[in-house]
């Protein structure tokens, strides 16, 4: 099933991008966020994504078989904190200032959770478009055997 | 299908052949959808389709991956897989109209 070999790493692009556009959510959400359940205030999360390696030799090959082992597609490996210092404000009134009146806020900023949410809204769309015209070639071999 | 006596010797090798065709377009399609998927993925280098330095198990590498070169592909393989598609269709209408003449 090579065609839906193509679907599955599409597929994987999809929901790669959903699980970003997830930690976007968070970020945003927890922009303002000073005190964690680990204590401390929130800091960005960041999706590690890696590739999985596409093996082709076989099919132009001769095995067969080999056609069974074949990955290909991308996964969110890990999710990091970022590691960037948190910015620090005069805050002498806030429950989590400390004795300097200095409160620690998350390292989010809204300007790059933005450019990430359009980033990753359009590689959905890219990641769809190819799923759908993969769909649409594997619905057009149906036709031979009508 | 070739290796069918009958076939072979009705159709010479344009089954074959258009088989090939499909199959090399099934597998375009595949690297296609790895670029596309791994666009945002870190040190990814996008993975150029070349038929013959991929049977010497060969690659060769864009090294980042441009969303409009592989949209372009994509259409362009989209089409030559529909030609293949509408070649082949048209053999099979060959083969059934010969499939069928006798009993007339």
């Amino acid at each position: 099933m090579e065609q839906s070999r193509a679907l599955a790493i599409s597929a994987d692009g999809i929901e790669a991008q959903r699980r970003v556009l997830e930690l976007i959510a968070s970020n945003i959400a927890n922009m303002n966020t000073t005190r964690t359940i680990q204590g401390g205030p929130y800091r960005r999360k960041v999706a590690i994504v890696t590739e999985k390696p596409l093996i082709f030799s076989e099919i132009l090959g001769s095995e067969e078989n080999k056609l069974m082992e074949i990955g290909g597609g991308v996964r969110v490996a890990d999710v990091i904190d970022d590691p960037t210092p948190l910015p620090k404000v005069y805050k002498p009134g806030h429950p989590d200032a400390d004795v300097q009146g200095f409160v620690f806020l998350p390292n989010v900023s809204q300007a790059q959770e933005m450019t990430d949410l359009v980033s990753a809204t359009k590689l959905s769309e890219a990641n769809m478009t190819v799923f759908k015209a993969t769909k649409q070639m594997l619905q057009s071999s149906m036709q031979l055997v009508q | 299908m070739a290796e069918n006596p009958v076939v072979g010797a009705v159709f010479g090798d344009t089954f074959s052949s258009l088989e090939r065709a499909m199959k090399i377009a099934t597998l375009r399609q595949e690297v296609i959808s790895q670029n596309i998927a791994n666009a945002n993925t870190k040190g990814y280098e996008a993975l150029a389709f070349n038929e013959e330095l991929m049977r010497a198990e060969k690659r060769i590498y864009h090294p980042k991956v441009a969303i409009e070169r592989e949209m372009t592909e994509l259409a362009n393989n989209q089409v030559a897989y529909a030609a293949a598609v509408k070649l082949m269709s048209a053999e099979l209408n060959k083969m059934r109209t010969i499939a069928t003449q006798g009993r007339r």
